[in-house]
């Protein structure tokens, strides 16, 4: 029994050991992808193609959400309002939740689950086939060749999805609660605009900044640094398994920090 | 010539000495030392699991030693910035087992990449200069093709088109013929030499294809765990009595010759 609990306690510090590791690691990574921010030559053609990826690809599914949350947003705040007889609120509930709450984290879970798993899969295969040693080979810092263009296109493209995703979203509401339940439209725009004030702009902004640079950090640094890992497989299935790490750690930390920076912004 | 470039001339392209390294508490390789003159082609040879991938790692910098010292182009490895490491490599080329071509670009692009990173020329200029070097590599035709739509012999043909387009001093092969037909592999020797003789290059090769080896090598280096078991020319590495060396030589197994009774209750255990 005493030979058991030690083995049980032995196990989980080499797991604490390893998740510290792998935290330094990640800090590491970051440090060193920022520090070439400024590094010349600029890619700027790999950004434009990122940009095209993670945002104009993503345009069409972030609307088609927008429009969904919006919509079924204005249906349970109507169904709840109707019963204080505060209906004419409607407006100001809708555009508050997106534009505070909703836009920013279910833009960035939407993103991690098509742009930041797909980034970390490409990763994970250039890790496992060498292109990123050929990279370091042809004197070419793969931070600033792979890593920067990324970065940026996160931190350009998803406050920008958010914003699309939240006026979407306000039209979605306005379908139902205008439209379908008959609320004056005057009314509707009227409580959002008395409402939303420029601190929750603010707020929207700062969780959406925050939640790009969270998930282009854990979707790239997850499998550019793969080979590290000690338990880390490599081929298909080393791919597969730190793609799916990537995107359940970053769901996780968009959702811890959207606490947080809630909390510190309310 | 003057008596100084005679001399740098005679100096080694490659030196290592009393190179030591570990993954954790596995010592990978010891002790190893050697070094490559220029124009020579140099094989590391041994089986598999032997280090001499691991050894490629160190020679181009990818990996820091425990100990020991590598010196590459007059340079020592182990102590460079990395703007003087990344200056190094800017003289050298590496063809990668399987190409380790980036997936996201096509093959001219592939090739074109260290001189757009490194150079000033123009558009034309790069790309004429990249047509030369998939030409020499029987690539004609392929420049618009993906990675993914090229064959493993032309994946490595487009991977060594690129590692000598800047006209490297110095030529890495990891595994050239890995996973190739004899064929395309007797090809891909005949390149390797040629590529020795018309660009003058010093080309360093990691295998474990005896026959490739034999036939394109000056030397040899022949590692079995971690550490030399011979190095010399190809005869010398021929008449080499070490045991390790005359078993990759002679592709004898390890174990002792078993009977069939032998042979059939091993596989019986094996199965319950």
């Amino acid at each position: 029994m005493i030979g058991s609990l030690g083995a049980s306690v032995s196990s989980l510090g080499q797991r604490t050991l390893a998740g510290v590791e792998e935290l330094g690691r990640m800090g590491l990574f970051m440090l060193l992808a920022l520090r070439q921010l400024a590094s010349r030559p600029f890619e700027f053609r790999m950004l434009l193609q990122q940009i095209r990826f993670v945002g104009s690809r993503s345009v069409v599914v972030i609307s088609v959400a927008g429009a969904f949350v919006g919509m079924v947003v204005a249906l349970q705040f109507y169904d709840t309002l109707v019963r204080f007889g505060s209906v004419s609120l409607l407006g100001s509930a809708v555009g508050l939740s997106l534009i505070r709450e909703l836009g920013p984290v279910l833009t960035a879970l939407i993103i991690i689950g098509r742009a930041g798993s797909a980034t970390c899969a490409e990763i994970g295969i250039m890790r496992s086939d060498n292109q990123i040693d050929a990279l370091e080979s042809m004197a070419i810092d793969p931070y600033r060749y792979l890593i920067v263009p990324r970065l940026l296109a996160f931190l350009i493209t998803v406050p920008l999805l958010t914003a699309i995703f939240n006026v979407i979203g306000i039209l979605g509401g306005w379908l139902v609660g205008v439209v379908i339940f008959g609320l004056s439209q005057g009314a509707y725009f009227q409580s959002m605009a008395d409402s939303v004030l420029l601190p929750d702009l603010l707020m929207g902004f700062v969780k959406s900044v925050a939640f790009s640079v969270i998930i282009v950090w854990i979707c790239t640094g997850k499998s550019f640094l793969m080979h590290l890992n000690r338990s880390m497989v490599f081929g298909a299935e080393g791919v597969s398994r730190v793609t799916t790490d990537a995107v359940v750690a970053a769901s996780i930390a968009v959702l811890f920090s959207d606490y947080i920076i809630s909390a510190l912004m309310l | 010539m003057t008596e100084q470039s005679a001399q740098s001339d005679q100096a080694p392209i490659l030196e290592v000495s009393r190179l030591s390294t570990a993954y954790g508490e596995r010592q990978v390789l010891s002790d190893i030392s050697l070094d490559v003159a220029k124009g020579e082609i140099f094989v590391i040879m041994g089986e598999s699991g032997s280090g001499k991938t691991t050894l490629l790692r160190h020679l181009i910098g990818l990996s820091q030693p425990q100990s020991g010292s590598i010196e590459l182009l007059g340079k020592p490895l182990t102590n460079l910035s990395k703007t003087e490491l990344y200056d190094l490599r800017k003289r050298i080329g590496v063809a990668f087992q399987g190409g380790a071509l980036i997936n996201s670009m096509n093959v001219i692009d592939n090739v074109e990449l260290p001189l757009r990173q490194h150079t000033n020329l123009d558009t034309n200029t790069i790309r004429i200069m990249s047509r030369m070097k998939l030409d020499m590599m029987s690539l004609e035709g392929a420049e618009e093709l993906m990675p993914a739509q090229l064959s493993g012999g032309m994946l490595k043909r487009a991977g060594l088109a690129r590692a000598v387009v800047m006209d490297p001093h110095v030529l890495f092969f990891d595994e050239p013929s890995a996973g190739l037909d004899p064929v395309t592999s007797a090809e891909l020797d005949e390149l390797i030499m040629g590529l020795r003789d018309a660009l003058r290059m010093t080309v360093v090769v990691v295998t474990h294809e005896l026959e490739s080896a034999l036939k394109i090598a000056d030397r040899i280096l022949v590692i079995a765990d971690g550490r030399i078991a011979g190095l010399g020319t190809v005869e010398e590495i021929m008449r080499s009595e070490v045991e390790s060396i005359q078993a990759l030589l002679n592709r004898r197994t390890r174990e002792r010759k078993r009977t069939g009774e032998e042979y059939l209750d091993q596989l019986t255990n094996n199965a319950n």
